[in-house]
């Protein structure tokens, strides 16, 4: 297996006495493209920045690269491409400038991939900054993050003032990087159905700790809705392991469930003596289940 | 009503300065109040003084920035009667500021100014402050010119009996009849924008007309420069700032070779260099303390940008940032020596002792302004606890500075206790730079933070 592209190890951190980030221990793999899920507040951000190093945990520890996420050397520093959730574009200069700033740090700029990508997403360069719309600056605000090949790249939201058709080509340069099995990815995003398409991997954050990580795929066949059909009213404390959530109607009843097993579709039609119908999930209706 | 009391409220409490200075003023007051009547000879012009100063001053310089924060915003501008509520509670602040105002000169009984010029005075100098800072937070630049010129006139005026008398001799209802006039102007634009500048942020200070000397070829110090000092001012400026310090210097220097020019400059010298000791070296003691931490500051909140730019650690990214700060520190010591060297010139005639005083002290204090920057940060509160931080500084620096102007014994003291002082904070910024928490301590954006703490 290769060396992780970051490694976190029981990472907490604390605010106002209160977890922001807690406990959470999770690796990205060269070719992993992530996605990070949650809710408003649930500390996706701060989970994004504290792996780049740019918040001092209170315990425990991140490697990028091998080092210490505090302590980076430059041939690290110059492997990560950030995007973070406000952009920090520099409002007086034009588009060409900023990326100019940008490019002077990296030994490597690849002018054509940036003259490509500015052509196809209609990213005005020659205009100040502070008169470009906020989907303008985010798509330079990705240039910027793209332009040196990162073997890391850490996005905050970077959709979220897009259109759809620069959002479907953000995707596809995403997946672009995705062939490249060097490379790792890790974006944060509200919109799951884009997250759904790029992502192989999900994490999904709630209350500070990372409540599932894993492949995407996995978390769809993890987590079912049954639908149960009995001759008989069934109990009100109708009781399924692992359920996320149980809605009762008679002789019906919806139940979603972790860790799904086909096994268990058999144990609860020899219980209540019902026909049980499994539904597979989206990650959309999956990350409401998993918020009840 | 309610609109007007509570924009009103929000004048004296929008800044979690105000609010701690009103507590202090309040609590004071009422000492001050307790003592007067145990006292039996109350004198009552010092008990208002005390909520005065701290609360009224200040909210009068803030209240600029509130208005402004508060007009500004699109979704106010669309709240039924808006700008009407808001020019309202604006009159009533100034009435509130100097019904105060008139209440400690009522009470000073000592004094023997009628009130009502007084009271024009002050209306006068309110109107061009709160003027003057309101266009300058709209994007006016020329406005923070004219401020300080007007400042620089004012401070002229209180020292020069020459100046005094011509300001004099202007009746209180030419001033008077200015202000309302200005008022009227201000209402009747007011009320019929549709569009308030925004403050820029602090580290996008360029003039919005300046081109930007940035080709595509950027090396990466250069990058790197433009990251640590934010230095994307177009040279225009500098240049411009250049020429008027050598015009000024020429000027100086010619008036010598002739009596009669010299004594029409050395009049209009004084006042456009503020040559007035001890005012003019307090007077750079505050502004180099003030420019070097406000230099310093800036870079430490654009400091975020450079984590992922400066290899290794927070101490990597603070050594970076020192050396920013102390080159800027050169610049200013340049410009301080040239100072002291036209106070040392025949034009002022300043004596060996007052040079160096007045050279050692201000370049001192700019370096304890930097490291004031450096050290006192924290991750929330910054702009206040840096804000008190160097105002005591700056006030500690100018008593001491008084106190050097005695012999070569006492400016030695005084500078080992500044050296003694940076060599502290210093320290301090180095302990506390480890802790930095970049997910705060950001570029700030359009008056973040201002109404929310």
């Amino acid at each position: 297996m290769a060396d992780p592209t970051v490694s976190v190890r029981d990472l907490t951190t604390w605010r106002d006495s209160k977890a922001v980030l807690d406990s959470i221990s999770a690796d990205v793999l060269p070719g992993d493209i992530i996605g990070v899920l949650g809710k408003n507040g649930a500390g996706k951000t701060t989970l994004l920045e504290t792996l780049l190093g740019f918040s001092r945990p209170d315990r425990g520890s991140v490697a990028v690269f091998g080092e210490d996420a505090l302590h980076l050397s430059a041939a690290a520093k110059a492997r990560i491409g950030f995007l973070p959730q406000q952009d920090e574009l520099f409002g007086m200069l034009n588009g060409r400038q900023q990326l100019a700033i940008v490019a002077a740090f990296h030994a490597h700029w690849d002018h054509a991939l940036i003259e490509r990508l500015t052509a196809e997403w209609t990213v005005p360069l020659t205009r100040r900054i502070d008169s470009l719309s906020v989907g303008e600056r985010q798509k330079l605000g990705v240039l910027a993050a793209l332009g040196h090949h990162p073997d890391l790249l850490v996005l905050d939201e970077p959709v979220a003032s897009l259109d759809p058709i620069a959002r479907r080509q953000f995707l596809q340069q995403l997946f672009a990087i995705g062939e490249n099995e060097r490379r790792a990815v890790l974006f944060s995003s509200h919109i799951v159905s884009d997250l759904e398409r790029a992502a192989n991997k999900v994490w999904i954050v709630k209350d500070g700790r990372l409540h599932w990580q894993g492949e995407l795929d996995a978390l769809k066949e993890s987590v079912v809705r049954l639908h149960i059909r009995s001759r008989a009213p069934l109990p009100a404390n109708l009781a399924a392991p692992n359920a996320l959530a149980t809605r009762i109607d008679g002789n019906t009843a919806m139940v979603t469930v972790t860790q799904w097993q086909p096994a268990l579709a058999d144990t609860l039609a020899s219980q209540f003596d019902a026909r049980i119908d499994v539904e597979g999930l989206g990650l959309e209706d999956i990350f409401l289940e998993l918020h009840r | 009503m309610k609109a007007v009391l509570r924009i009103g409220w929000t004048f004296f409490t929008a800044m979690p300065l105000q609010r701690w200075l009103n507590g202090i003023g309040i609590v004071l007051c009422g000492m001050l109040a307790v003592l007067n009547l145990k006292v039996g000879e109350p004198t009552w012009s010092f008990v208002f003084l005390a909520l005065f100063v701290p609360a009224g001053i200040v909210t009068l310089f803030a209240s600029p920035a509130i208005f402004h924060g508060l007009s500004a915003s699109r979704s106010n501008q669309l709240l039924p009667h808006f700008h009407i509520w808001m020019l309202a509670a604006l009159a009533a602040l100034m009435i509130a500021q100097l019904a105060m105002f008139a209440l400690i000169f009522v009470a000073a009984e000592s004094s023997r100014t009628p009130l009502l010029p007084a009271l024009v005075h002050v209306f006068t100098f309110a109107t061009v402050a709160f003027l003057l800072m309101f266009l300058a937070l709209s994007g006016q630049r020329w406005a923070w010119w004219l401020w300080l010129m007007a400042s620089a006139g004012f401070i002229a005026s209180r020292v020069m009996p020459s100046m005094r008398i011509v300001l004099d001799a202007i009746p209180p209802w030419t001033w008077f009849g200015a202000s309302l006039a200005a008022w009227t102007a201000f209402v009747l634009w007011y009320t019929r924008t549709r569009h308030i500048g925004q403050r820029r942020r602090y580290w996008q200070t360029a003039n919005r007309s300046s081109p930007i000397d940035l080709d595509e070829n950027v090396t990466r110090e250069r990058a790197l420069g433009l990251l640590l000092s934010s230095a994307l001012l177009s040279t225009r400026w500098r240049k411009f700032w250049n020429i008027v310090v050598i015009v000024i210097v020429v000027v100086a220097l010619l008036s010598q070779l002739t009596d009669p020019l010299a004594i029409s400059i050395r009049g209009f010298w004084g006042t456009v260099t503020l040559y007035l000791p001890p005012v003019t070296s307090a007077f750079w003691v505050y502004c180099v303390t003030a420019g070097m931490q406000s230099a310093t500051m800036t870079i430490v909140r654009n400091s975020r940008f450079l984590w992922l730019r400066i290899p290794g650690s927070r101490e990597d990214v603070q050594r970076a940032i020192e050396r920013a700060a102390l080159r800027n520190f050169c610049t200013a010591a340049l410009m301080l020596a040239g100072v002291a060297a036209l106070y040392a010139s025949p034009l002022a005639g300043a004596s060996p002792r007052q040079v160096v005083t007045h050279f050692m002290i201000a370049a001192c204090a700019g370096l304890c302004g930097a490291y004031a920057a450096l050290s006192t940060f924290t991750v929330r509160q910054v702009d206040l606890i840096h804000f008190v931080s160097v105002l005591s500084l700056v006030m500690a620096q100018v008593v001491m500075f008084s106190l050097a102007q005695g012999s070569w014994r006492a400016l030695a003291i005084v500078v080992v206790i500044q050296l003694g002082c940076v060599l502290l904070l210093r320290r301090l910024a180095i302990h506390r730079w480890r802790q930095i928490d970049w997910l705060y301590m950001r570029p700030p954006t359009q008056y973040a933070g201002l109404f929310q703490r």
